[in-house]
C-alpha cells in the first residue's frame, strides 16, 4: 500500500466512526420511536434532551462580558510567561530583569489603552 | 547554569523598532489626547515613525552588500527586503497623508494611524520572511490590521460590509496558505525556504506540489489575482479611500516580493510548474480585470478591476522565472504603487468635495475646476495604460523583455492585447476629467476647505511616478542589486 494512504488509514476509520455514531442516533430515533401518533403539546416542543423548555431567559448578557473575557485571556496568557522567568532570575541576572521590565511595559500599554477606551467599565 | 544572551542585530531590526514604537505612541496618544490635538499628534507620530523606518530601510539598502539572516535565520536582511520595505513604507506615508482629513474617521483617527503603522510593520516583516512560520505570521499581522482599517469608518455600512467581506475571504485565503505551508513542511521536513529548496521533493512529490499550489492560492488572494479576486471590487469600493489606496499599492507589492523570494528559493525544482501556473493566473487576471473594468461606473470599482488587471501584469515577470523578470517586478512595483496611491488620493479629494461616491461622471470637469488634480489623474490614467512619461511604460517594457527572454511570446501578445483593451476605460476617465462641467452638478455649500495633505500626497505620487521614468538608470541599478542574491531557475 502507498505509505501516505497507509498512515491516513486510522484517520479514515476514525472519521467513519465519527460519522456513524450521530448518523445511527438519528436513524435509530426514527426506527425505535414510540411517540403517540396524535399531536400532543409536548410533541410540538423542540427536543432538549428530556429537559422541558421553559420560557426564554429574561435578562440579556451584555456583549461587554465577552470583551472582558477575551481581554482576560490575552493578559492571562501573557502573564504565564512570568513564571518561568521567576524561577530562572538568579541565573540570568539583570538581562532578565531588563527584558521583563520591557515585556511588562508592553503589557501595560494595551491595558492603559483598553482602560481609557472604557472596555472595562 | 547560565543562559547565553542572543546576539541581536539592532541595525537590521531598526525599521521594525521605528514602526512598533510608533504604534505604541499612536495608541496612547489616541486615548490621552482630545480633539484636534489628537488628530495632529496621530499624524505626527505616524509620519515620524514611517520616516524613521524609511530612513532605516534606505540606510540598510545602502550597507547591505550581502544578505544575512536575523533572529535565528527566520528573517532575511538583504536588499530585496530593504527595497520592498521602502516601497511599503512610502505607500504608508502617502496613505497617512490621505487620513488627515478623512471625514468619516472622526473619533477613530488615532487608532487608524496605529493600525496603518501596524499594517506597514506586518508587511515589513512579511517581505523579510525567510521561513514558513514568519511568512504566515507576517501575512496575518498585516491582514488583520487591514481588516480593521477597512471598518475604521463604521458610520458607513459599506465600510463595515467591506471589512466583513475582506475578513471572511481573507481568512479563507490565509487558511489555504497555512494548510499549504503544513503540507510543504510535511513533505520536506523543513521550514526555511532555502532548506526546502535543498531538501527537494523527498519521497512524496505529490504532497509538496499540493502544498505549493495551496501556498500560491493563498498569495494570489492577497495579490488579488483572478480567479481569487472576487473580494477586490467590493472591498476597494467599500473601504475608506485612504485604506484602499494603501491596500492597492502595498499589499500587492509585499505579496509579490514574497512570492518571488519564496518561489525561487524554496521551489527551484518545481520551477516549470509554478512558472506556467503563474502565467495562467496572469492571463486570467488580465482578462477579468480589463473586461470587468470596461463596464464599471463607480471610479473606485474601476480602479479595483484595474488593480486586478495589474496583478496580471505584475505576475508576468515572476512567471518568466528569470533574473530579468525579478528586476522587472521590482522596478514595475515602484511606479505602480505611486500610481495606485495617487489615483485613489484624487478620488478621495473628489469624494470629499462632492460628499458622495465618485463615479466616472462625478469626475466631469475636474480638469477645469482643479487643474492640478485633473492633470495628475490624467497622468495616472495614462501611466496605468503604460504610456510615458511614467515609469510604468518602462516597467511594462521590462516585463515584456523578461517574457521574451523566456521565449513566451504568446504571453507578451496577450499582455499587449489587454493593454489595448485597457485604453478604453482609462481614457474614459480622462475624457470625463476634461469634459465641460454641467453647472448644475456643482456641489452645494461651496468648496470644502483646502486639503493640503492630500495635495502633497497627489503631487508626491506624481513625482514618484514620473521620476521613475526619468530616473530609470539608478533605479535599475538598485533593483538589479536587490535581486542579485536570488538564484533564478530560467
Amino acid at each position: 500500500m502507498h505509505p501516505v494512504l497507509d498512515s491516513y488509514l486510522p484517520l479514515f476509520i476514525y472519521a467513519l466512526l465519527a460519522l456513524a455514531i450521530p448518523a445511527s442516533m438519528i436513524a435509530l430515533s426514527f426506527v425505535l420511536s414510540t411517540r403517540p401518533s396524535r399531536r400532543t403539546r409536548a410533541r410540538t416542543l423542540p427536543f432538549e434532551s428530556g429537559v422541558s423548555t421553559g420560557p426564554p431567559p429574561q435578562q440579556r448578557l451584555s456583549v461587554k462580558f465577552y470583551l472582558i473575557a477575551m481581554l482576560f485571556l490575552v493578559f492571562d496568557i501573557e502573564v504565564v510567561f512570568l513564571y518561568p522567568i521567576a524561577t530562572m532570575i538568579g541565573d540570568i541576572g539583570w538581562f532578565a530583569v531588563a527584558e521583563f521590565g520591557f515585556f511588562l511595559a508592553m503589557l501595560v500599554v494595551p491595558l492603559v489603552y483598553v482602560w481609557k477606551r472604557g472596555a472595562l467599565e | 547554569m547560565s543562559i547565553d544572551t542572543p546576539a541581536i542585530d539592532w541595525a537590521g531590526l531598526s525599521p521594525y523598532f521605528a514602526l512598533l514604537g510608533g504604534i505604541v505612541a499612536a495608541l496612547l496618544s489616541s486615548v490621552f489626547l482630545r480633539g484636534p490635538a489628537r488628530n495632529a499628534a496621530g499624524f505626527a507620530i505616524a509620519a515620524l515613525a514611517l520616516l524613521g523606518a524609511l530612513a532605516a530601510a534606505i540606510a540598510l539598502a545602502v550597507v547591505d552588500e550581502t544578505g544575512s539572516g536575523m533572529i535565528a535565520d527566520s528573517l532575511r536582511r538583504d536588499r530585496l527586503a530593504d527595497v520592498a520595505q521602502i516601497v511599503v513604507v512610502c505607500a504608508g506615508l502617502l496613505a497617512a497623508l490621505l487620513f488627515v482629513r478623512e471625514p468619516d474617521a472622526g473619533e477613530r483617527r488615532g487608532d487608524a494611524y496605529a493600525l496603518l503603522l501596524s499594517a506597514v510593520a506586518g508587511m515589513a516583516l512579511f517581505v523579510a520572511a525567510n521561513d514558513l512560520i514568519v511568512l504566515f505570521l507576517g501575512l496575518e499581522w498585516f491582514s488583520i490590521s487591514l481588516y480593521i482599517l477597512c471598518a475604521v469608518t463604521p458610520e458607513r455600512t459599506r465600510s463595515l460590509e467591506a471589512s466583513l467581506k475582506y475578513l471572511i475571504v481573507g481568512g479563507f485565503g490565509s487558511a489555504v496558505l497555512l494548510f499549504g505551508a503544513a503540507l510543504v513542511y510535511g513533505a520536506s521536513g523543513k521550514l526555511r525556504f532555502a532548506e526546502i529548496g535543498l531538501a527537494g521533493p523527498g519521497s512524496d512529490r505529490l504532497l509538496l506540489v499540493t502544498g505549493l499550489a495551496m501556498l500560491l492560492v493563498g498569495l494570489a488572494f492577497k495579490v488579488s489575482a483572478a480567479p481569487f479576486h472576487m473580494w477586490t471590487p467590493d472591498v476597494y469600493q467599500g473601504a475608506p479611500t485612504p485604506v484602499t489606496g494603501f491596500m492597492a499599492a502595498a499589499t500587492k507589492a509585499a505579496a509579490l516580493v514574497v512570492a518571488l523570494r519564496f518561489l525561487t528559493e524554496a521551489f527551484p525544482g518545481e520551477a516549470a510548474l509554478w512558472t506556467i501556473t503563474l502565467a495562467v493566473l496572469a492571463v486570467a487576471s488580465l482578462a477579468v480585470g480589463n473586461l470587468g473594468a470596461l463596464v464599471q461606473r463607480d471610479l473606485k470599482r474601476l480602479l479595483a478591476y484595474s488593480s486586478v488587471s495589474h496583478a496580471g501584469f505584475l505576475l508576468m515577470p515572476v512567471a518568466a522565472g528569470n533574473a530579468l523578470g525579478g528586476r522587472a517586478l521590482l522596478y514595475y512595483l515602484i511606479p505602480y504603487a505611486a500610481l495606485s496611491v495617487g489615483s485613489f488620493a484624487v478620488v478621495a479629494a473628489r469624494e470629499r468635495e462632492l460628499g458622495r461616491a465618485v463615479t466616472i461622471d462625478g469626475m466631469t470637469g475636474l480638469g477645469w475646476e482643479r487643474p492640478v488634480h485633473g492633470a495628475a489623474m490624467t497622468t495616472f490614467m495614462l501611466g496605468f495604460i503604460g504610456l510615458p512619461p511614467t515609469g510604468l511604460f518602462l516597467g511594462k517594457f521590462y516585463a515584456f523583455s523578461a517574457l521574451y527572454e523566456r521565449g513566451w511570446t504568446w504571453l507578451m501578445i496577450i499582455g499587449a492585447v489587454f493593454t489595448a483593451v485597457s485604453v478604453a476605460y482609462y481614457l474614459g476617465v480622462v475624457r470625463a476629467i476634461y469634459a465641460r462641467p454641467v453647472l448644475a452638478a456643482a456641489p452645494a455649500g461651496g468648496s470644502p476647505p483646502r486639503d493640503t495633505a492630500i495635495d502633497v500626497a497627489i503631487v508626491a505620487s506624481l513625482v514618484i511616478a514620473v521620476g521613475t521614468f526619468f530616473g530609470v538608470d539608478p533605479l535599475i541599478d538598485v533593483v538589479t542589486r536587490a535581486v542579485a542574491d536570488l538564484t533564478f531557475p530560467f
